[in-house]
């Protein structure tokens, strides 16, 4: 067959179908811009879902004593400088303000440079010096927070670590970061002891997620303290065991000791991601599976009214072949429209997603393979129709002339 | 009458014709309503409008235009709201003091340790509040009643709480828990009521309040010295590793201010009572409030526009079957044309038939609704509230596609129907 050949019946046949064939450009168009943004939500989800934290979760461990009766913040110090000594005995252990991985957010602390009044935003991890081991960041320029304080910084300032996100952004390099004076809302005038590699405490959920920054503190309050382990490889059991006879044996009978391995995929975040994931593609599966449905049902109709014009077809001297290829062919120029027309009507959309979710970019990987999607789908619904129109005699051209 | 039961008796002969064609468009359309129906139930989630009486306010400041931004286009845009939704501990106190409200309170949540008596401490969320927040954000009650005024200002304060339904639900499994014991931060209090949820959405009371935190306890913040409790959100942040007390003694504000203002005379005697505090606070209606929450979360409002776009697709994919459809029936419509009916006879029936497939398909898909409603809950743990399939979400969803029936049945009606007869007839 020549595909040449066949342009001018087809045109012919669009225009005397003018109406279903409307229709069928229009639902792939929607549908095309349906499955776009489905697979740009997967996307968004999935990425979210596998993103590094840039901590060694599986090795991390959390602890927790809790007060029985409210205590006031300095005893509450003293029971954790007492805990963090036993726990350290068995991995670097430290304090924090919330475990990793929180199930809320936050407010980010404002970092500013001296004489430069925009701020930038950083999640503020609050915790003893030790951090740094217990969470596994490692530090990639300058020094930790316990070498920071060894040092003598002028009276009301503050050491604080960056994320190397945060320092190029705010400095250039990570090296020009190190020694800078910042100003940070919440802890006041602070110097940059160092830089570490950059990691998500609250998740990668959060905007910048990756902007960190340590602020050394005791972080207790009058009901319970936090702390964080990092256990070596592969001995996180006998961590999160080490940890409760540890805790146990300091005698504190107003408290109660809770120690559990960290578990990311058990977090509400995790959860929302995958089940957002299946509840898309779910919804993606129902546009592709509505059309797809519709365009076989409509397969013995779109046969039986052309039954003529094919049979005229072949009285004149096209074989089976030919016909399926003319049916394919018609197809395809409709999908093509379909899939130009949603292409446009995606663009559209996803300009007004994109005010509700900036995250809900429209990239050409999704757009192609939506594309791919409805070309090979269109091509299997018009196979079908296509088939059953080959089988028609050439006679059946006489039979309502 | 006659007509149209002939009419449908006729729709009915035709849809049974083709079976599996009349399948396919029934649960065509019904998969599509389902997944419709499910979205409009998340979005149901925010809806809270009218919750509250109209002369009731909570008390504003200025919003932090900076966070905003940061926060905006991301999935906690709500986050940037709270930087003027909190109030110090002595503003409460001065504006107590001045006597105009009839009825006020503080509202705030914090993790405390506790839980019944006669279990071992875990965590606990509780909210602290006056006995007022009960009437001035019309809370319902499913077992019991409120704590009192008398109750907060007895010497000392009687230890009773209230507890959300979502709380009595995990601790006594949704049993009637008057009277029973809980120990929070050392102290026993009994329970005197158990709140009840509007099925399926989040109250004022649930703004601001993290999900983890929404099964709580009520506690009256007359014992707030005594429990000390860590409010899970301030602003400014209070200062870090600071106890209770310092923390109520700081600039930082930490708690909802929520107060009912009957008189216009007394608003504008608040109103300048605030403005004495700072320019920045300023009464905002709860009416007001709700309208403003009730915007569902990014994720969800892309969700209910995808949907919509389903649905689309599933309109115009019915309209193609119904085409189809009734042109292959071309030859029985020209006689039916020829025996004297006219075109407004023919577009009716088929208007009909395609509204009927279409009703018929949506009441499958609300049914559907139903298990992917629960599926969704169970996939997307977002907050304890569950999702529910309401008859205003039902009304709704049966209203629009009513809409999308007509619209699925009217082209392929008029196509049909403004043929002549005599075409019909040729294909006889």
């Amino acid at each position: 067959m020549n595909p040449s050949l066949e342009v001018g019946p087809i045109l012919r046949s669009l225009r005397h179908h003018k109406g279903a064939f409307s229709l069928l450009v229009l639902e792939v168009a929607l549908g095309f811009v349906m499955l776009t943004h489905t697979m740009i939500a997967v996307r968004y989800y999935f990425r979210l879902h596998v993103r590094p934290t840039g901590m060694p979760e599986d090795q991390l461990v959390i602890a927790r004593r809790r007060f029985l009766h409210p205590r006031d913040v300095e005893t509450a110090r003293a029971a954790a400088r007492a805990d963090i000594a036993a726990l350290a005995r068995i991995a670097p252990a430290a304090a924090t303000e919330t475990v990793p991985l929180p199930e809320a957010v936050a407010f980010p602390v404002a970092l500013t440079r001296p004489g430069d009044s925009q701020p930038n935003f950083a999640w503020p991890v609050r915790a003893t010096p030790a951090v740094t081991a217990a969470l596994g960041v490692q530090v990639v320029a300058g020094t930790d927070l316990e070498a920071a304080i060894r040092t003598r910084l002028p009276s009301g300032t503050t050491p604080i670590l960056l994320t190397w996100s945060v320092a190029e952004k705010l400095f250039g390099t990570i090296d020009n970061a190190v020694g800078q004076p910042m100003d940070g809302s919440g802890f006041g005038h602070a110097r940059v002891a160092g830089v570490v590699r950059d990691f998500a405490y609250r998740s990668a959920w959060v905007p910048n997620a990756m902007s960190m920054v340590i602020v050394p503190t005791e972080p207790v309050t009058e009901h319970e303290v936090i702390y964080v382990m990092h256990a070596p490889a592969g001995g996180r059991a006998a961590v999160v065991d080490g940890a409760t006879r540890a805790l146990a044996a300091i005698a504190d009978a107003d408290s109660a000791i809770v120690v559990k391995p960290l578990d990311r995929t058990a977090t509400r975040f995790a959860g929302l991601s995958s089940g957002a994931m299946i509840i898309l593609i779910w919804t993606g599966f129902l546009v592709v599976a509505v059309a797809l449905a519709g365009s076989l049902a409509l397969a013995s109709f779109s046969v039986a009214e052309r039954t003529r014009q094919i049979g005229v077809r072949r009285a004149l001297g096209a074989n089976r072949g030919e016909i399926v290829s003319y049916f394919l062919l018609e197809n395809f120029v409709l999908t093509t429209f379909g899939l130009g027309l949603g292409l446009g009507l995606a663009i559209g959309l996803n300009q007004v997603l994109r005010r509700i979710m900036v995250e809900m970019k429209l990239t050409p990987d999704e757009a192609l393979l939506s594309m791919a999607v409805f070309l090979v789908t269109g091509l299997l619904s018009a196979l079908v129709p296509a088939r059953r129109a080959a089988l028609i005699p050439p006679w059946a051209a006489t039979r309502t002339l | 009458m006659t007509t149209l039961l002939y009419n449908l008796r006729l729709v009915g002969k035709s849809l049974r014709r083709d079976p599996w064609f009349t399948v396919v468009m029934v649960l065509s359309q019904a998969l599509s309503v389902s997944i419709f129906v499910t979205a409009l139930t998340t979005a149901q989630r925010y809806t809270n409008t009218g919750e509250v009486p109209g002369d009731v306010f909570r008390v504003e400041g200025q919003r932090d235009n900076t966070l905003m931004r940061f926060y905006g286009g991301s999935q906690f845009e709500i986050f940037g709201e709270f930087t003027a939704n909190y109030v110090t501990v002595p503003m409460v106190h001065t504006l107590a003091a001045t006597g105009l409200a009839t009825a006020s309170t503080v509202n705030f949540v914090a993790v405390m340790v506790g839980g019944p008596a006669d279990r071992a401490p875990d965590r606990l969320p509780a909210r602290f509040c006056d006995a007022d927040m009960f009437q001035l954000l019309n809370v319902d009650f499913r077992y019991g009643g409120p704590f009192t005024r008398a109750d907060e200002r007895a010497a000392p304060p009687a230890p009773v709480v209230v507890l959300s339904d979502l709380l009595n639900e995990k601790l006594y499994g949704g049993a009637d828990s008057v009277g029973r014991t809980l120990r929070i931060a050392g102290r026993d209090f009994r329970v005197v009521g158990v709140m009840r949820r509007r099925t399926g959405r989040m109250s004022l009371l649930d703004y601001g309040v993290p999900p983890e935190s929404m099964a709580n306890v009520v506690i009256p913040f007359a014992f707030a010295d005594q429990l000390r409790p860590v409010p899970w959100i301030s602003w400014p942040p209070a200062p870090a590793g600071a106890g209770w007390r310092a923390i109520a003694d700081s600039a930082s504000g930490v708690t909802e201010y929520w107060v009912r203002l009957p008189s216009e005379e007394a608003r504008t005697r608040f109103a300048a009572a605030l403005s004495a505090v700072g320019p920045q606070w300023k009464l905002h209606s709860a009416q007001e409030i709700a309208r403003r929450f009730s915007k569902p979360p990014p994720p969800y409002r892309v969700f209910v526009i995808l949907t919509l776009v389903v649905m689309e697709v599933s309109v115009i994919n019915l309209m193609r079957m119904l085409l189809a459809k009734a042109t292959s029936r071309a030859a029985e419509i020209g006689i039916h044309r020829a025996l004297g009916a006219g075109r407004n006879v023919i577009f009716s029936r088929q208007l009909l038939e395609g509204v009927l497939v279409s009703m018929v398909g949506s009441g499958l898909g609300v049914v559907l609704a139903v298990p992917t409603v629960s599926m969704f809950d169970r996939l997307i743990p977002d907050m304890p509230i569950r999702l529910a399939v309401t008859p205003t979400v039902v009304g709704i969803a049966l209203l629009i596609c009513l809409l999308a029936g007509l619209v699925s049945g009217i082209y392929p009606a008029w196509r049909i129907a403004s043929v002549p007869p005599t075409r019909y007839l040729g294909k006889v």
